[in-house]
């Protein structure tokens, strides 16, 4: 990538690496993500791509290489300071608070859009409570945006699974990111439920939210993803538009194996 | 019919809690002799004591083996420096804050870096060794005997003696912990506890600095058992280890196991188990922790959610009878 490219990228790794006993999960990957795009990682099981996604939003940390989001460097920051920065992501197995209710689950993600501290809660002082009102409207507004306001009040654990997901969503778009990392936003939906998931995403990125998600539906990488990259055993195998990625004869291997293997 | 509004059911519990603490004025009136209306202020301090627990380990899922050092901590700072070096008990308060503040820091610090159950194995230690110290400073603690000659507490020139007075300073007291209780709870920072029990990794992800939170929690719990012993130092003008011991831990988190963990009401029928027990069990003496056990067991076998769980269950079963 040259450096006019790398400038304009919102989130940028170079030569990013993770080792896990002596075995290569993420191995000197260097890419960008354009500002406003939607950016698939796809690839084999054990390619690496929940490993990047874990790199990328700071739960684990990189053996080597750097990690840059609006062109600041943030792979020594520790995940939860990566959100307040704008960074926010889903699980690929669903991670939803239990004994709260969907609305106080998306209040929970306006955690960095608010300040009110221990003193300020115990006391319950103006500014606590007005925050409180705040972050409740913010929370029924992103609930709205992905369709699930009917299902506020409901315990999070009544919630069928596609509802989970949606509510999972719902709550990383409350911390108001420039950068969604969804893992694997279809795994586990019906088909109906895939197509909504898509409409969903596409509308929070036409919104002006940078996407990148891992998936293995091919339908919902297909139809949404403006740019994929390929990772196969953590290394980048092939990175373009949709098309050009699916005719790329490295990528057709990765995941069909080679003709004179048969 | 709508599912209620949760700054509606905020508001029913403010209102709860200001009717019951209302009734609670009441309780004097109705206490027969000065007996039973020591049990009260004890049900105060219990009070105090589960619901400083159940916030830490109900809401923000911290196990902590130590309440009851905390307890004695603030109690023995309180009670030493009031009844040996003449301290003014208003600053014994102060001293047992920061004692117990201070106490819980350094040993949450590291521990709560860990997940798992790392704060358990730590309190666990800590409570051990408070304990011997209580025994083995003789000079200042009074040893096994105990401490004796501590102050009352006098406000203004008015001296708080062991009877209406005391109980009207714990109704003081243990309603603002209540209160302030019920403030965190619906506050960010509530939330954010709320949250990181159920599951860390979405708190981090969701920006919440779990270490930071579940610390902050731990000291505060802490610094409130501290206050509640400092009420019951200067309620019994006395102090004695047992009361501060390893199983004096154990018994308060059965108590908010048994009260229902995790609900705002759980502590306030669990403080009533754990003052009318001992007193209905007056006959088993050494076999109390037994029967402790064996009720948890039961409890939890049949109302999962403990009492309060029960008590919300039967409302539920009535509530719906009534409707038809």
């Amino acid at each position: 990538m040259n450096a006019a490219a790398a400038g304009e990228a919102l989130l940028e790794a170079r030569g990013l690496t993770r080792m896990f006993a002596g075995l290569a999960a993420v191995q000197e990957l260097s890419f960008g993500v354009a500002p406003g795009a939607i950016k698939a990682v796809i690839g084999p099981n054990g390619a690496g791509k929940t490993t990047l996604l874990n790199l990328l939003s700071g739960f684990i940390e990189p053996s080597a290489g750097e990690i840059r989001f609006g062109g600041a460097r943030i792979d020594a920051i520790p995940a939860h300071a990566r959100v307040g920065r704008g960074m926010a992501r889903t699980f690929q197995n669903l991670q939803v608070f239990g004994r709260m209710t969907a609305l106080e689950n998306v209040m929970v993600g306006r955690h960095v859009r608010s300040r009110a501290g221990f003193f300020a809660g115990l006391l319950s002082t103006p500014a606590s409570r007005r925050e409180t009102e705040a972050a409740r409207a913010a929370a029924l507004a992103a609930l709205a945006r992905v369709g699930l306001e009917r299902r506020a009040h409901t315990e999070a654990t009544d919630l069928s699974f596609g509802e989970l997901k949606l509510l999972e969503l719902a709550r990383a778009l409350a911390s108001e990111p420039r950068l969604l990392l969804l893992d694997e936003p279809a795994a586990g939906l019906a088909l109906a439920e895939t197509d909504r998931m898509a409409g969903v995403i596409r509308e929070i990125n036409e919104r002006g939210v940078t996407v990148v998600l891992v998936e293995h539906n091919m339908r919902l990488v297909m139809s949404i993803s403006h740019d994929i990259l390929v990772l196969n055993f953590g290394r980048r195998i092939a990175e373009g538009s949709p098309e050009a990625v699916q005719a790329e004869p490295a990528v057709i291997e990765a995941y069909l194996g080679r003709d004179d293997d048969a | 019919m709508a599912e209620p509004d949760p700054s509606r059911g905020a508001r029913r519990s403010y209102a709860a809690l200001g009717v019951v603490w209302a009734l609670l004025l009441l309780f004097p009136l109705a206490a027969p002799n000065n007996f039973v209306l020591n049990l009260g202020i004890s049900w105060f301090i219990s009070l105090a004591l589960a619901g400083s627990l159940n916030l830490l380990m109900g809401y923000a899922g911290q196990i902590s083996l130590s309440h009851a050092a905390f307890y004695g901590l603030g109690a023995y700072a309180s009670g030493v420096l009031s009844a040996k070096f003449g301290v003014s008990p208003w600053l014994g308060l102060c001293a047992a804050i920061a004692l117990t503040a201070a106490a819980a820091f350094l040993i949450g610090w590291p521990s709560l870096k860990l997940r798992g159950h790392y704060l358990a194995m730590a309190t666990l230690g800590f409570n051990v060794i408070m304990s011997v110290l209580f025994v083995e400073l003789r000079g200042l603690t009074g040893g096994p005997n105990g401490l004796v000659g501590v102050p009352s507490l006098s406000l203004f020139g008015w001296e708080i003696g062991a009877d209406i007075r005391f109980y009207l300073f714990a109704w003081v007291v243990v309603g603002l912990m209540m209160l302030l209780i019920l403030n965190l709870l619906h506050s960010r920072m509530g939330r954010a506890l709320r949250a990181l029990s159920t599951s860390e990794l979405a708190a981090k992800a969701n920006g919440i600095d779990v270490h930071a939170v579940k610390l902050g929690v731990f000291v505060l719990s802490a610094v409130m058992a501290g206050i509640a012993g400092f009420l019951y130092v200067h309620l019994n003008n006395f102090a004695s280890p047992e009361n501060f011991d390893f199983v004096a831990s154990v018994m308060l988190l059965v108590v908010v196991a048994l009260g229902g963990t995790g609900t705002y009401w759980g502590p306030f029928l669990g403080a009533l188990l754990h003052v009318v027990l001992p007193e209905a069990l007056r006959a088993f003496s050494d076999f109390e922790i037994l029967v402790y056990g064996i009720s948890l067991v039961l409890v939890l076998l049949f109302f999962p959610g403990g009492l309060s769980g029960a008590v919300a269950r039967l409302g539920r079963l009535v509530g719906r009878g009534g409707g038809r």
